[in-house]
C-alpha cells in the first residue's frame, strides 16, 4: 500500500498557472498573505463544501508557490509524509515523501482534512510549525530547514462531534485560523452560477434550497449543503438533468440516509422547484 | 365564546320548537317503547356554547340540513355535536352526518335518531378507517417546517389547520385522496401555508398604520377598540358582524399569501393546484346558499378559483363584482402588505354591508388547507412573543452594561410597537437611543453588524424572529456579564464530614481553590417498580429496535491491523519498507507483522444525571426512559458503561446516587433503581463530576467518556449561583478534561442558553429543546460521539 504513488516529485507540475476562480467571502486573502509572509501556519476551519480546497488553490495561485496537497486518512503514516528508502535492483534510494518535497523546494503544503490522519502521524509537523521551522527525517538523520516561502497549511471540519476525531490543543494552537461559512446568499448565487453556468434565477432557487436545507444542521443533520454540492447540482441542471432530480442526487441522497429525514428535504426540493 | 342566548336562538330558528319527545319512540334491545318525557332545546346549548365559531357555523348548517329531514333527529344532532367534535375533525364530522343520513335513507327515520343520540366505538372505527394521519407523518413534516422556518415554529394537531404565529396546528388526519401520497401532499401545502402567514406577517397586524381607517370605522359603527388598539383581533372586532369581516380577510389576505409564495416556491404552486382542484370539488354551488353568504361565497370562489359554481343570482352581481374589483386591485401591488388586506376588507364589508343590512351572518365553510385564522389566539401569541423579546432586550442592555433608563418597563412597553414594526427595523441603534440608552462606542459596531447583518438576511420579518436575532446579537456580548451572586456560605460541621469524600471548589474570584470545601458522600438509589423497564421498552418498541439495529452496526468488526509487533501473516508493505531501511544502514522497525482481529473499542462512558428538583416530573420521567434506552444499546456493544445521579443543597450535602457502577451488570437491581430515580435538591455540579472524573481515572478504559444529562443551569441553595457555579462547574469539567477523560454535556433547556458556551466552551454540548426528544437523542449522540 504504501511507496505507490510516491515517485520522485516534479515540482513544475505543483504550479498552478491559470487563475482559479475563487470568491473573497471577507478579508481572508489579506490575512493569508500576512500569515505567507510572516511565516505562519494556517488552519482552515469550516463545513465540507465551503471552498476551502479551492481558496488554497487560489492562494497558491496568486502567491506564484507550488501546491502539495495531502488528503490525510487513518492508515498514513509518517514515512507517508517524509518518505522512505525504497530498494531499486540492488541499491536503496531515498524518496522524498510530500511533506519533505515542499520544504525542500518552499512550497506551500496543504495536509486536507487532518483530523483524518492518526494522532501520531500528525505530531511531525509540530516542529514545522513553531519558530524553528525545521523537519527531522530520523530514517536519514537529517535535519531540515524550511525556506521562507514554506507553509503549511491544513482544513479541519469542525462539525464531526466524535470524540475520536478531534484535533489536539497542541497541535491547533500552532496554526493562525480562517474560519469558513458559506457565502452570503448574493454571493453564493454568483459563485453557482459562474461555476455550473446555469441561469441566475435557478441558482438562486438552489441557494434558497440550500438555505432551508442548513436550517436542519443539528436538528437531524450534522452538517448543511456546501456550495460545491450547489455546483454540482447546477452542473447536473445544466447537462439536461430535470431540476428536481438533481437536487435530490447532488443535495439530498448524499447528506442523510435517515429516511425521513431524506424525505422531508426530498419534500423541500418539491417546494422549491 | 358564544352566549346563551345566541345559541339557544339559532337552535329555535332551525328546529322550530322549544321541545321535544311527548311521545318518543325509542328502540331499545328488548324492541320498540314509547317513553315518556320532554326534552327541552337548552339541553343542547351548553355543548354548543364551547365551540368555536368557525366550528359551531359548520354544526349550524349541518343541523338545517338534517331538520330538512326531520326536527327531531336534528336536536338530537344538536345535543350529541359536542362529543362528536371532541372525537372528530371537520371531515369526519360531515361523514358522520352522512353515516347518519345514510341510517335514515335505508333503515328509517327512527334508527337515524338514535344514530345521533350518541356515539359508539363502532361509529368512530368506521369514520377513523382510511386516510392518512397525522402521528405517521409527523416527523417529515415537523423536520420540513423546521428547514422552512428555520426553527421559529413548532407544530401540533387539532380538529382544524391554523396558526397563532407561534404553533401551527394541523389536522389529525387527512382522506381526501385514496392516494396517501396526494393526502400527504395536502398535509404539505397546508403547512407550507401557515408557514407562509408566518413569513409574510399574516396575522401580525398593525393597526398604528391605518390609523385613519380605524377612526373612521370607530365612529362609523361607533365602536371604540380596546385600550391597546392593537392586532388583528381589535380590527376584527371593530365591525359589527365581526364573522363577515373575518371571512373576508381570510379570503383575501389568504390570497395575498399564496401570491408571494407561488412566486417564492414554484413547486409548492404546482402542489397548491392539485389541492385546489379537490378544494374546488368540495366547494357548495352558491344557488344554495342564503344570499349574503352567497355572496362572500361567489366572492371566494372567484379569487381563488377564477370561477363560480353555479349561478350568480342576477340581482347579486353588482355586490360579488365589486367586491372582486377591490380585493383584485389591492392584489394587484405586488408589495402589498397584510394592512392593504385589512384596508380592502373593511371596503369589501361595506359593500355588502350595504346591500344586506341587518340580515343575519352565518358563515362559509372554509377552505381547508387555509384553516381558520383566531383572532384572539394570535393575540395570545403575539402578546407572548412580545414579553419575551422585551425581557431579551433587557437582558441585551443589561449585558452591554448600558445606563437604563429609569422606567425602562413603560418605555419598552410604549416602544414595543415601533421595535416591531418592520419599517424600522433597520435602526436598532435608533430605538435603543430613542430610549435614552447609549450604546458605548465599542461595542457599537459590534452590535449593529450582528443585528443588522440578520436583519438584511431576512428582509420583512415577523416578531419572532427578531427575537432570534436579539438573542443570537446578545449571545456574544452577554460573555461579560457579571452576575449577582448572593454572598451566603455555610460551614461543615463534623456530622457533615463524617463518612463524606471532601473536594475543593475553584472561587473564580479569587483565582483559586477553596481546599476540601464540598462533602459529597456516595448512595445507592432507591428501588423503584420492577415494571418500568418493560413498560418502557414496551412503549417504545420500534424505537428500541431500530437503536439496537444502529448500535450493531458498531460492533468492532474482524479487520486487518497493519504492522504489528506479531500476527498471522508477514505485513508486505512493512517489511519492504524494512527491508530498504536495512539495506540503507537505518535500524528497521520491527513492526512486520498482519492480524486478523477486532478493531478494539475500548471505551467507558459514565451518565451523570441532574436529579435536582427542577427535573421533577415530566424531565426525569423522559430522563429516565432515555436511559432504558440507552442501556438497552449497550448491552449490545462491549462498552464499559456506569450511571449515577446527583444532588446536593449547599457544600454539607453533595449526594451522589449509585444506579449503575461499571461493575455492575444490567440486572434486575440495576433497572428498579433506574425506576426509583427521584428529583431532589438543588444543582451543585462540580462535586459529583470531580467525584465521577476520580472514578473514570480508576476504571481502564482507551477512551473515557462522561456524559453529563442536565436541565440547566448550576445552582444551588447558597452562592453556588450565577457566575460562581457556572465556573466551577467550568473547572470540573476542564479538571476531567486533562484527565483525558472526555466530557459531553446534554442540556435540556429551552430557556436562557447563553450560560452554556461560557459554561462548556470547548467542550462539547448539546442542548435539546424538547425533552420527548431525549430517548431518541441520547443514543444517536453516543453513536456519533464514539464513531
Amino acid at each position: 500500500m504504501t511507496g505507490k504513488g510516491t515517485e520522485a516529485i516534479k515540482i513544475e507540475e505543483y504550479f498552478i498557472t491559470k487563475e482559479p476562480y475563487y470568491m473573497p467571502v471577507s478579508n481572508e486573502i489579506e490575512v493569508f498573505e500576512a500569515a505567507f509572509k510572516n511565516k505562519l501556519p494556517v488552519m482552515l476551519k469550516g463545513p465540507t463544501g465551503c471552498g476551502k480546497t479551492r481558496f488554497m488553490q487560489y492562494m497558491a495561485w496568486k502567491l506564484k508557490r507550488p501546491l502539495i496537497t495531502v488528503s490525510c486518512h487513518d492508515d498514513l503514516t509518517s514515512s507517508d509524509l517524509v518518505g522512505r528508502y525504497l530498494v531499486k535492483g540492488g541499491e536503496t534510494i531515498w524518496i522524498d515523501g510530500p511533506l519533505t518535497k515542499a520544504v525542500k523546494v518552499g512550497a506551500i503544503c496543504y495536509l486536507d482534512e487532518i483530523v483524518e490522519a492518526r494522532k501520531d502521524t500528525t505530531v511531525v509537523i509540530h516542529p514545522l510549525t513553531d519558530d524553528r521551522r525545521v523537519l527531522p527525517i530520523e530514517k536519514r538523520g537529517e535535519i531540515l530547514k524550511a525556506p521562507d516561502e514554506f507553509l503549511l497549511s491544513i482544513s479541519y471540519n469542525p462539525g464531526y462531534q466524535s470524540v475520536l476525531k478531534d484535533l489536539k490543543h497542541s497541535t491547533r494552537q500552532r496554526f493562525i485560523s480562517l474560519n469558513f461559512e458559506y457565502p452570503p446568499r448574493e454571493l453564493e448565487i454568483e459563485i453557482v452560477m459562474k461555476e455550473s453556468g446555469i441561469n441566475k434565477e435557478t441558482a438562486g432557487y438552489l441557494v434558497t434550497l440550500a438555505e432551508k436545507i442548513r436550517n436542519l444542521k443539528d436538528k437531524g443533520l450534522d452538517e448543511g449543503t456546501g456550495t460545491r454540492a450547489l455546483i454540482y447540482a447546477g452542473t447536473l441542471i445544466q447537462s439536461g438533468i430535470s431540476e428536481q432530480q438533481a437536487a435530490e442526487v447532488a443535495m439530498a441522497n448524499p447528506i442523510t440516509d435517515d429516511s425521513d429525514m431524506l424525505r422531508a428535504i426530498k419534500e423541500l426540493i418539491t417546494t422549491v422547484f | 365564546m358564544v352566549s346563551f342566548e345566541d345559541v339557544r336562538s339559532n337552535l329555535f330558528r332551525i328546529l322550530g320548537q322549544t321541545s321535544f319527545g311527548e311521545d318518543v319512540l325509542e328502540v331499545r334491545f328488548s324492541g320498540f317503547h314509547y317513553a315518556r318525557g320532554v326534552e327541552s332545546i337548552d339541553e343542547a346549548v351548553p355543548g354548543l356554547m364551547e365551540m368555536d365559531n368557525e366550528i359551531l357555523s359548520v354544526i349550524y348548517r349541518q343541523g338545517e340540513n338534517l331538520a330538512r329531514r326531520d326536527k327531531e333527529m336534528a336536536f338530537h344532532f344538536f345535543k350529541t355535536a359536542s362529543d362528536a367534535v371532541k372525537n372528530f375533525s371537520l371531515e369526519d364530522l360531515n361523514k358522520w352526518v352522512d353515516m347518519g343520513l345514510e341510517v335514515a335513507d335505508n333503515y328509517g327515520i327512527i334508527p337515524a335518531k338514535n344514530f345521533f343520540k350518541g356515539i359508539t366505538r363502532e361509529t368512530i372505527d368506521k369514520i377513523h378507517s382510511h386516510g392518512l394521519e397525522y402521528e405517521s407523518v409527523s416527523r417529515i413534516l415537523e423536520t420540513y417546517i423546521i428547514a422552512l422556518s428555520g426553527d421559529t415554529l413548532k407544530i401540533q394537531p387539532e380538529s382544524i389547520s391554523y396558526t397563532d404565529t407561534r404553533t401551527l396546528f394541523l389536522p389529525f388526519e387527512i382522506s381526501n385522496f385514496n392516494d396517501n401520497d396526494l393526502n400527504f401532499k395536502f398535509y404539505k401545502v397546508i403547512a407550507a401555508h401557515k408557514y407562509g402567514q408566518m413569513r409574510y406577517r399574516s396575522l401580525d397586524l398593525k393597526l398604528s398604520r391605518m390609523k385613519d381607517l380605524v377612526e373612521d370605522m370607530e365612529s362609523r359603527y361607533s365602536r371604540a377598540t380596546s385600550y391597546e388598539r392593537e392586532g388583528l383581533e381589535n380590527f376584527i372586532n371593530l365591525f359589527p358582524e365581526s364573522r363577515l369581516a373575518l371571512d373576508i380577510f381570510n379570503i383575501i389576505e389568504n390570497a395575498r399569501v399564496e401570491r408571494n409564495l407561488r412566486k417564492e416556491f414554484r413547486g409548492l404552486a404546482r402542489d397548491m393546484d392539485i389541492i385546489l382542484k379537490e378544494e374546488w370539488e368540495m366547494r357548495v354551488i352558491i344557488d344554495k346558499l342564503p344570499d349574503k353568504e352567497a355572496v362572500v361565497e361567489a366572492f371566494n370562489q372567484l379569487l381563488t378559483f377564477g370561477k363560480v359554481k353555479g349561478e350568480i343570482k342576477e340581482y347579486l352581481k353588482p355586490v360579488v363584482d365589486k367586491s372582486y374589483d377591490i380585493a383584485k386591485n389591492t392584489l394587484e401591488n405586488r408589495k402589498s402588505h397584510v394592512e392593504d388586506s385589512a384596508r380592502a376588507t373593511a371596503e369589501i364589508y361595506e359593500v355588502i354591508e350595504e346591500k344586506f343590512f341587518g340580515i343575519p351572518y352565518i358563515g362559509i365553510d372554509i377552505l381547508k388547507y387555509r384553516g381558520v385564522i383566531k383572532p384572539e389566539q394570535v393575540t395570545r401569541a403575539i402578546k407572548q412573543t412580545k414579553k419575551e423579546i422585551a425581557e431579551n432586550i433587557k437582558k441585551l442592555i443589561k449585558d452591554l452594561k448600558l445606563e437604563k433608563p429609569p422606567d425602562i418597563d413603560s418605555e419598552l412597553q410604549h416602544n414595543m410597537n415601533e421595535v416591531l414594526d418592520p419599517l424600522s427595523y433597520g435602526a436598532p441603534l435608533d430605538f435603543l437611543f430613542k430610549m435614552g440608552i447609549e450604546v458605548p462606542e465599542e461595542l457599537e459596531d459590534e452590535l449593529l453588524k450582528e443585528i443588522e447583518k440578520k436583519l438584511g438576511e431576512l428582509g420583512e420579518i415577523d416578531a419572532s424572529m427578531l427575537m432570534k436575532v436579539l438573542d443570537n446579537a446578545g449571545k456574544k456580548l452577554r460573555a461579560n456579564l457579571q452576575a449577582k451572586i448572593t454572598e451566603f456560605q455555610v460551614e461543615l460541621t463534623d456530622e457533615d464530614i463524617a463518612g463524606a469524600i471532601l473536594y475543593d471548589e475553584w472561587d473564580y474570584k479569587i483565582a483559586s481553590y477553596r481546599a476540601s470545601w464540598c462533602a459529597l458522600k456516595e448512595k445507592t438509589m432507591r428501588k423503584g417498580s420492577d415494571k418500568f423497564v418493560e413498560k418502557t421498552i414496551e412503549k417504545n418498541s420500534s424505537l428500541v429496535n431500530m437503536i439496537k439495529k444502529q448500535f450493531e452496526m458498531l460492533r468492532p468488526e474482524y479487520k486487518r491491523l497493519f504492522r504489528q509487533t506479531y500476527g498471522e501473516e508477514i505485513d508486505l508493505d512493512a517489511f519492504i519498507e524494512a527491508y530498504a531501511d536495512m539495506k540503507a544502514g537505518v535500524t528497521p522497525s520491527e513492526k512486520l507483522y498482519m492480524r486478523i482481529d477486532k478493531k478494539d473499542r475500548d471505551i467507558a462512558v459514565a451518565f451523570l444525571v441532574d436529579l435536582s428538583g427542577s427535573t421533577t416530573g415530566w424531565v426525569i420521567e423522559t430522563e429516565k426512559e432515555a436511559l432504558v434506552l440507552m442501556c438497552e444499546a449497550l448491552e449490545i456493544l462491549d462498552d464499559k458503561y456506569a450511571i449515577f445521579g446527583f444532588t446536593g443543597k449547599t457544600r454539607k450535602k453533595c449526594d451522589f446516587y449509585i444506579i449503575k457502577r461499571f461493575k455492575d451488570d444490567y440486572n434486575e437491581e440495576v433497572k428498579k433503581r433506574i425506576a426509583g430515580m427521584d428529583a431532589f435538591d438543588y444543582t451543585r455540579m462540580g462535586p459529583p463530576i470531580r467525584h465521577l472524573t476520580k472514578i473514570l481515572e480508576d476504571t481502564p478504559a482507551k477512551i473515557k467518556l462522561l456524559i453529563v444529562l442536565s436541565d440547566g443551569k448550576p445552582e444551588d441553595f447558597d452562592e453556588y449561583k450565577g457566575e460562581h457555579g457556572i465556573e466551577d462547574t467550568k473547572k470540573a469539567l476542564m479538571e476531567a478534561k486533562r484527565k483525558h477523560i472526555r466530557p459531553f454535556c446534554i442540556t435540556i433547556d429551552n430557556t436562557a442558553r447563553d450560560y452554556l458556551q461560557r459554561m462548556f466552551g470547548d467542550i462539547g454540548y448539546i442542548i435539546i429543546d424538547d425533552v420527548s426528544k431525549l430517548p431518541r437523542k441520547l443514543p444517536e449522540i453516543y453513536r456519533k460521539l464514539t464513531t
